[in-house]
């Protein structure tokens, strides 16, 4: 009945050893960076990833981008294992499968002309394309990011960090991809500039269906941007749900408490807040059973410290929550 | 959402707060830069007044001038490339613009104390955090033996909420919590009693959680020792949450100043309208956000009139012509001042942005 | 104690006005030194020398300089052979030159490569080619030299081997240290995940990016080159007589510093001006050319 999902992640796992050197003996621990994810992102539209650091939503995109191996788990785009590629399969995959990062100002190559930076996965991927249909093209994305393409013949330190940005989408929708991870795509922006850049980046979705992948610390940004939300803590996801559906309806208590920490839009709006008591436990041990026991408000008893709450049948359509509360 | 939304709670919360007399007055502040385009106003007449126990924010976009206006009032303007050419700093009436170097080390961390990006890391791993407190109290307020040293210690851990402050006072920076450095950073800034203290984005690199726990110390610092508060911001959300007054800074100058409510309520400059409409609500999801076109213009290709009027939707050709002058009194309440042409017209206001 | 008022511009500057006033800076005196101790005499080195450098009168030898009296057409006299030191100095300018230029290209090169790979593949290469670049740097190049000249005898091959062995441990090091840095970059990332190879990246990510670092380094290291040769040929190793070299002069005249002391002395000071030149010039492009330094 469901349609094959363009990008599917199962049971994905990122260990980090670290390797201390004691004097005599050598001991090896293990960071769990990312513990066992699973979703799923279909065609046109944009899922969040949202957390705090060290939460391993940006190691969860570099194993997705193929810039690391899982330890453990799969990515398949359009049911092609992403770590099992070669040749044109892997050209295919790195035109596919793009990205835009957070920082506007270190993410374009400041000697490389605006042409040259946008043109690359064309150069890099498309072989076959000539010169000429190459710069064609270039100029066709950048007046769909909204700039001139007489401008690009200029290197990046002539732009301004909006219209950096603008050049780096430019750069990630050249090749057609069919998704672009968005590594905290407007934090790095000010405030006028990011409605700018958020809107743009809902205007490109309607023009060219590309799905979005995105990465995100700001709850306003996601619920703006997001078509569903996954929150992560420790490396698993502790929520999934509609966009709508989450804000309107948390039940994790995790996310209760993040979302009780957003800053206000108005200064009427007093929330009650939900202060965490104690520290994000380090991903080198983290807690037995659930990850969050350790600083949880609404710890049902020992079976928080004992058993890993599975997801179980989902609260409303498409709301899946890792919680003990919520398993009958 | 759990959202409470009552003005009347929230009045009574304000009138708890111990508002006092005024502190700090700046007069007309012009702070120049020298770049490689030509000198620059990075600060171009700023007026406004914080007074005893308020935050006041200041708000703005980079280049804005918020950051230059923070470093002038401490007298810490980038030397020489940066100078103060015009205006007045007053401290309880004394002019800051006017003391020397020597002069001014008396007042900086003591009569004004400042607290920088990422408060954690500006503790020093190799001292206790008792050492440290200490070390400020005893340059403020002279020798003293160990005994009363102490005691003033603990006096302040406890105002910052620090639970068995007697045991807290030997750990070193690494045994403490994160919750527990803030609070220790808080402590220290305000171990010299200063009369204000000035905050430079003291949250933005920390995350939602952490950041609300150390907002809420901020507030706890203020209730229990009646500073005044100068929040150097970007995010109106901040403003929203922390601030009783709020100055809105376009290419150093403030464009609109007044209380929150009034500048949430009313916005009556075009740009702190514009601002506002275009972040992204956690509360709602809003179909589009409003979005400014263009970006500042760099002060070396400033053309007279408003400096704003080139990304403003309701500029009339007056508004090319001449910097308009500052009409007080918007929205009815004395003190919400707007520079802006239109508001010539005592009854225009932007249009509300329905998303 | 009064300060100059700083008065706003109403012009903003054009842009013409900015590349002025950066041209306006240039450490005019140390680059006119190095063009005419240097730069000049090594391309016109046939027009401008008065006298053979390579065989003088004995008839002449230790003249004093002329305008201390010494015979016409010698302007800084001549040496114990009776050469004109002059044009023995303009001659030397040319091998002092081709020491340092081919020296630096070839140790720049391959430290350059060498440390992109260290840099950029890390691991085993990278252990490797760093132990390698500390043992090079460690042993007194001195000995090195006077070992391998003793061995092969002195040349003007053996010199610019010797140069380039030892460069190519100082660039290594420094381009391994500025790759990892710039690996680090969100525009490396992107070129990974764009799909570009390893070689691409290396040579059209971070390449370009260390230009400025290592124009640094290499006008830094002229002065050095210079030195390094001065020195070996004072020592005996380095140029073989009869070269006009600037180190072996000084070697030569240092007997006769006090009967004849200008034998020694002005090729000491071309020796002298030139590093001085060289290491200023350096200082100011490593101001001008630091990116941050470059942000308005």
């Amino acid at each position: 009945m469901e349609t094959e999902a363009l990008l599917s992640v199962t049971g994905l796992k990122k260990y980090f050893p670290v390797r201390s050197k004691m004097l005599f003996k050598k001991s090896t621990t293990v960071v769990k960076a990312v513990d066992g994810l699973t979703f799923t992102v279909q065609s046109g539209e944009t899922l969040a990833l949202v957390g705090e650091s060290g939460c391993g939503k940006s190691t969860t995109a570099n194993v997705i981008l193929g810039l690391e191996k899982p330890t453990e788990g799969t990515v398949f785009l359009e049911g092609k294992n992403v770590h099992e590629l070669t040749g044109q399969e892997n050209r295919t995959y790195r035109r596919n499968m793009q990205a835009v990062f957070q920082d506007p100002w270190s993410s374009l190559n400041p000697r490389m002309k605006v042409q040259e930076i946008v043109g690359e996965p064309l150069v890099v991927n498309h072989k076959e394309m000539s010169s000429s249909e190459v710069l064609e093209k270039v100029k066709q994305v950048l007046t769909d990011v909204g700039l001139d393409p007489s401008l690009m013949g200029r290197y990046p330190h002539e732009f301004s960090g909006g219209q950096r940005q603008r050049i780096a989408v430019a750069a990630a929708l050249v090749s057609d991809p069919k998704i672009i991870i968005l590594d905290e795509p407007v934090s790095a922006l000010d405030v006028s500039i990011r409605a700018q850049i958020m809107n743009m980046f809902r205007d490109i979705q309607d023009k060219y269906h590309v799905s979005y992948l995105l990465i995100a610390h700001d709850l306003g940004t996601t619920r703006y941007m997001a078509d569903k939300i996954a929150v992560m803590y420790l490396g698993n996801i502790v929520e999934y749900a509609e966009t709508e559906e989450l804000f309107e309806h948390p039940l994790h208590p995790y996310t209760e408490a993040l979302f009780s920490a957003a800053l206000p839009s108005d200064p009427d709006i007093e929330r009650d807040e939900i202060i965490l008591t104690g520290e994000i436990p380090s991903p080198i041990n983290p807690p037995s059973g659930c990850p969050f026991h350790t600083r949880c408000p609404k710890k049902v008893g020992d079976i928080c410290e004992r058993e890993y709450p599975e997801p179980g049948e989902p609260t409303a359509p498409g709301h899946l929550v890792s919680c003990h509360i919520y398993r009958k | 959402m759990d959202v409470k939304q009552d003005p009347a709670v929230q009045q009574e919360q304000e009138q708890g707060k111990r508002i006092g007399k005024i502190v700090l007055e700046v007069k007309d502040l012009k702070t120049y830069v020298r770049t490689k385009r030509g000198v620059i106003p990075a600060v171009d007449g700023v007026s406004f007044y914080v007074k005893q126990g308020e935050t006041f924010g200041i708000v703005g976009e980079s280049g804005g001038g918020k950051s230059m206006t923070a470093k002038s009032i401490l007298r810490m303007e980038p030397k020489p490339a940066a100078s103060i050419e015009g205006g007045e700093i007053l401290l309880d009436g004394v002019d800051l613009t006017k003391l020397s170097e020597k002069q001014m080390r008396k007042i900086r961390g003591r009569e004004i104390s400042m607290i920088f990006q990422d408060p954690m890391t500006s503790l020093n791993p190799v001292f206790t955090v008792g050492n440290q407190i200490g070390e400020g109290l005893r340059i403020y307020e002279g020798k003293m033996d160990k005994k009363t040293l102490k005691a003033k210690i603990i006096e302040l851990l406890k105002k910052v909420n620090v639970a068995a402050p007697e045991k807290r006072i030997s750990d070193y920076p690494h045994e403490m919590s994160g919750g527990m450095k803030q609070r220790a950073v808080g402590a220290i800034a305000i171990s010299s009693s200063p009369k204000i203290i000035i905050a430079d984005e003291p949250t933005t690199s920390l995350d939602l959680t952490i950041q609300a726990q150390y907002l809420r110390l901020l507030r706890e610092i203020q209730e229990k020792s009646g500073v005044s508060i100068i929040f150097i911001t970007h995010d109106f959300g901040i403003v929203a949450k922390m601030c009783d007054r709020v100055a809105v800074l376009y290419s150093g100058r403030i464009v609109e100043q007044g209380t929150v409510r009034a500048l949430f309520k009313n916005p009556s400059h075009p740009y702190t309208h514009a601002l506002i409409n275009s972040v992204p609500k956690v509360e709602k999801r809003v179909d589009r956000l409003y979005s400014i076109p263009g970006q500042p213009t760099p002060a070396w290709e400033r053309k007279k009139g408003c400096y704003f009027a080139n990304r403003c939707e309701y500029a009339v050709d007056r508004c090319f012509e001449a910097y308009p002058p500052t009409f007080d009194g918007l929205s009815g309440t004395e003190g919400h001042l707007a520079d802006c042409w239109r508001l010539e017209d005592k009854t225009w206001k932007p249009k509300p942005y329905l998303a | 104690m009064k300060k100059k008022p700083m008065v706003l511009d109403e012009q903003p500057k054009s842009k013409a006005a900015v590349v002025w006033s950066v041209v306006r800076e240039l450490p005019i005196v140390p680059i006119l030194i190095i063009l005419i101790v240097l730069i000049i005499p090594t391309i016109f080195a046939e027009l401008l020398a008065p006298h053979n450098p390579y065989s003088g009168s004995l008839r002449l030898r230790l003249q004093p300089p002329s305008f201390l009296g010494g015979p016409e057409g010698y302007l800084l006299g001549t040496d114990h052979q009776g050469r004109d030191i002059l044009s023995r100095m303009i001659y030397g300018a040319r091998i002092s030159s081709a020491v340092a230029a081919s020296g630096i290209l070839i140790g720049g090169s391959l430290g350059i490569v060498f440390g992109l790979m260290a840099g950029y593949f890390r691991g085993w290469i990278d252990a490797v080619v760093s132990r390698l670049v500390d043992i090079t740097l460690s042993i007194p190049i001195i000995l090195i030299a006077i070992a391998v000249a003793t061995a092969a005898g002195a040349s003007l091959g053996v010199l610019v081997g010797l140069v380039a062995y030892y460069l190519w441990g100082v660039y290594t090091r420094q381009t391994r240290a500025e790759t990892l840095k710039w690996a680090e970059s969100q525009f490396v990332k992107r070129a990974q995940v764009v799909g570009c190879s390893k070689l691409r990246i290396m040579f059209k990510h971070l390449l370009p990016n260390m230009v400025n670092t290592i124009i640094v380094l290499i006008t830094l290291q002229v002065g050095f080159v210079i030195v390094f040769e001065a020195s070996l040929s004072f020592v005996g190793v380095g140029v073989p007589p009869p070269n006009p070299a600037w180190g072996l002069m000084v070697s030569e005249g240092r007997m006769f510093v006090v009967s004849a002391w200008w034998v020694p002395l002005f090729p000491g000071m071309a020796i002298m001006l030139t590093v001085l030149s060289f290491n200023m010039l350096g200082d100011w492009l490593r101001d001008k050319l630091d990116p941050k330094l470059r942000q308005v």
